[in-house]
């Protein structure tokens, strides 16, 4: 087999983010954990698979399927405040998705957010 | 000055390059060398013990350094006219920390798939090192190719693939030879065990190569 199609295949004119030595040292640590912040940073991470994934997901759809199969739902109800309530309004209004497609939106990605992001998210929040 | 054998792939032949290399700056430029094992592995440790029990072969001093050796190094070089450093199979501090000073680079990587698979992170990493070192010379060898002359199209497109990454490719290459092997477990260079076979006209090929590139002081390869 060729080994051509390894060959880069992209010129990138984007300029290197200056660092110091000792970022350029450091960063190995970070590529060790799969995180690298300075070398090889544009690598997917979860977040991008996940959400980069989805249409792709779609497309591959049989074509005689014109809209996904739909998953049984069933209704809940929550509190929300007026301001939260404005808010999903709004965001339903301008994106034309109806406001409990929103919170499922909203809901999955924050379910699969890191579990250290997600426990910052919520000990920042200053909604009571 | 300091050479720095390394790259992220394992098994591609640093550690016999580092010690060639080694044994022909002490043995053909009559000069000091310091090798710097940060290889876990102690591959060039267990050689250099090998070769100590020989008191015929010219003395090469070696040492273990491993995480942020930048000071270290800077500090040994003042004292050798050569230091080659042999880092192990993966990106690491030491890794790092010896590119931020070095002079060359030489990243062995064999005509294989999972090992040119490795080239796109080695030239981020060599590119963004040259921004805080711009002397860094960097090159891609091609190493334990196929002798078989039905393989040179690989040879070829191996070297065609790391160099549309803007590294240097060294022309010279090395190829599969059990003497690399056999002069290694006795703490020997292939240009001591056969100063005129093919392997020691490849290793020199490779040394006259880097020692006839041309310095260099910039933020990019050109």
């Amino acid at each position: 087999m060729s080994l051509i199609d390894l060959k880069k295949s992209n010129v990138s004119n984007a300029k290197k983010k200056k660092v110091t030595v000792d970022e350029f040292i450091a960063d190995a640590e970070n590529y060790a954990v799969g995180k690298p912040e300075v070398v090889s940073s544009e690598k997917m991470t979860l977040d991008q698979a996940i959400t980069t994934k989805a249409p792709a997901v779609e497309t591959n759809w049989p074509k005689r399927l014109t809209t996904k199969p739909k998953l049984p739902k069933r209704h809940a109800t929550f509190s929300l405040s007026e301001d939260a309530i404005a808010q999903l309004n709004l965001l339903s209004r301008e994106s034309k998705l109806a406001k409990s497609h929103l919170i499922r939106i909203l809901v999955n990605e924050f379910f699969y957010e890191e579990q250290t992001r997600k426990l910052a998210r919520l000990l920042k929040s200053e909604i009571d | 000055m300091m050479i720095l054998v390394g790259g992220e792939k394992g098994g591609s032949g640093k550690s016999c390059l580092a010690q060639n290399l080694a044994v022909y700056f002490t043995r053909d430029k009559n000069a000091i060398v310091l090798m710097v094992d940060c290889d876990p592995q102690r591959t060039t440790s267990d050689w250099i013990q090998a070769r100590n029990t020989d008191p015929t072969l010219p003395a090469i001093n070696c040492i273990q350094l491993y995480g942020k050796i930048r000071n270290d190094l800077l500090s040994l070089n003042q004292h050798y006219d050569y230091v080659v450093i042999d880092c192990g199979g993966q990106d690491n501090l030491a890794l790092r920390a010896a590119m931020s000073v070095a002079d060359h680079v030489v990243i062995p990587l064999r005509p294989k798939r999972r090992d040119l698979k490795t080239v796109p992170h080695m030239e981020d990493m060599l590119s963004t090192c040259k921004m805080v070192n711009p002397k860094l010379l960097a090159s891609f060898l091609i190493a334990q190719c196929p002798a078989l002359p039905s393989q040179l199209k690989r040879i070829n497109e191996a070297k065609e693939v790391c160099g549309s990454y803007g590294i240097n490719v060294l022309k010279a290459v090395t190829y599969n030879r059990n003497i690399y092997d056999d002069s290694e477990e006795q703490g020997l260079s292939v240009l001591e065990l056969d100063p005129e076979g093919k392997a020691a006209i490849e290793m020199i090929a490779i040394a006259e190569e880097l020692m006839a590139m041309t310095p260099d002081d910039s933020y990019e390869f050109n």
